[in-house]
């Protein structure tokens, strides 16, 4: 079988997300948080946050615009997340507000602070 | 002057298996904070994976571990197949579990070599991984590799299993279930090892899930999770893998 069989997929306003991570905490649902992925789609950027619920996985995607990307961090409600973020940080360029720690994980210090290498407009000719 | 001292660990550094750094900042023995790097070997996979096609993508994602490659290679494949919807044979889907549950062995084998070196217990290690040595030539008897197996296809897998490699299998399955208990009646009754290791670094449960901990190192802590069984993939929903874990940092 598939693993996506046991899945379910939603699809939430960006600005809920930490309400909603906060949410499933609360109620005892939350049991894993596997990672977050990022990519670009056109003009916007999506997230998917990869949970483990009792009832199986629950990935629920959440979609921000390209020109403003930014979101509640979900690192003050769960501490694990924040490597996933500052990944996508570095990578992507989303901007998390209320990240417990904005430092970079994977681009070295002399990387270009406005170069984002997972967004489709980067080529790797561009390489610094 | 500042009552804080930076102490900078890696990228090259005798603690560590791969390059990694970290920029400890203490206030005499305590740690205050960590700024890590964790790029040093990254390979830009993602995005080379982009420019390529889906099977150029599977032999390339196998490489992004020489530990845990059949497993990358099968995430890869069943998303690919989900967008497909392709139907992959039931035997194609045992023959997965068969190289994956191998493959674990020998990546448990290869930590806990590891974990008795770390503690200055290299005969532990020595031995564990002369017995690996049986599980990697299991795997080589059945894929034809030892590290990079190339099992996975989109749709199924690239080679099945005949009779004289299933016994020979089951064959070198035994005498590791012999060498491993044995491994664990040691290190539960060695009052060295007990002293070594007993009540150093614990994870609490709480923080082992908050910290979104998974596999032997949150079952270690008292968490219920195996992804075999609450999230079932190939053919999982059709086995029921035992789930076994203990740690002894937690006894303190």
């Amino acid at each position: 079988m598939l693993p996506q069989a046991d899945m379910n997929w939603i699809k939430i306003p960006a600005e809920t997300i930490r309400q909603y991570t906060s949410d499933l905490i609360t109620k005892g649902e939350f049991r894993h948080l596997s990672t977050i992925t990022g990519y670009q789609d056109g003009e916007t950027i999506c997230l998917l946050y990869h949970f483990l619920v009792p009832q199986g996985g629950l990935n629920v995607r959440v979609c921000v615009p390209l020109a403003n990307p930014v979101l509640p961090s979900i690192s003050p409600v769960l501490i694990g997340a924040i490597l996933y973020e500052r990944e996508i940080q570095d990578l992507l360029g989303v901007r998390f507000e209320g990240i417990v720690d904005a430092r970079r994980v994977i681009l070295p210090d002399h990387f270009p602070q406005d170069v984002f290498p997972l967004r489709k407009d980067f080529k790797k000719e561009d390489l610094p | 002057m500042s009552e804080h001292i930076t102490l900078p660990i890696g990228p090259q550094h005798p603690l560590l298996k791969e390059p990694v750094h970290f920029r400890f900042t203490l206030d005499g023995e305590r740690i205050v904070d960590v700024d890590i790097r964790l790029g040093y070997n990254h390979r830009g996979i993602e995005k080379a994976a982009e420019e390529r096609t889906y099977i150029q993508d599977l032999y390339m994602i196998e490489r992004i571990c020489g530990i845990c490659s059949h497993v990358h290679a099968t995430n890869f494949v069943q998303a690919t197949e989900g967008v497909l919807k392709t139907d992959v044979p039931p035997r194609a889907l045992y023959l997965r579990v068969v190289v994956g549950e191998l493959e674990r062995i020998h990546s448990h084998l290869l930590w806990l070599g590891v974990a008795g070196h770390e503690i200055g217990f290299d005969t532990l290690f020595q031995v564990v991984w002369r017995d690996r040595e049986i599980v990697q030539d299991l795997l080589e008897l059945i894929t034809g590799n030892r590290v990079n197996y190339g099992m996975n296809t989109i749709g199924g897998v690239r080679k099945d299993l005949n009779p004289a490699a299933i016994e020979e299998t089951l064959k070198g399955l035994k005498v590791l279930e012999e060498r491993t208990n044995y491994y664990a009646q040691v290190v539960q009754a060695d009052s060295t090892f007990i002293a070594r290791v007993s009540g150093v670094g614990p994870l609490p449960k709480e923080l082992a899930i908050s910290s979104c901990a998974c596999g032997p190192t949150a079952r270690g802590s008292g968490v219920d999770y195996d992804v075999r069984r609450d999230l079932p993939y190939a053919a999982y929903n059709e086995i029921s893998p035992p789930t076994v874990a203990m740690c002894w940092a937690a006894h303190w």
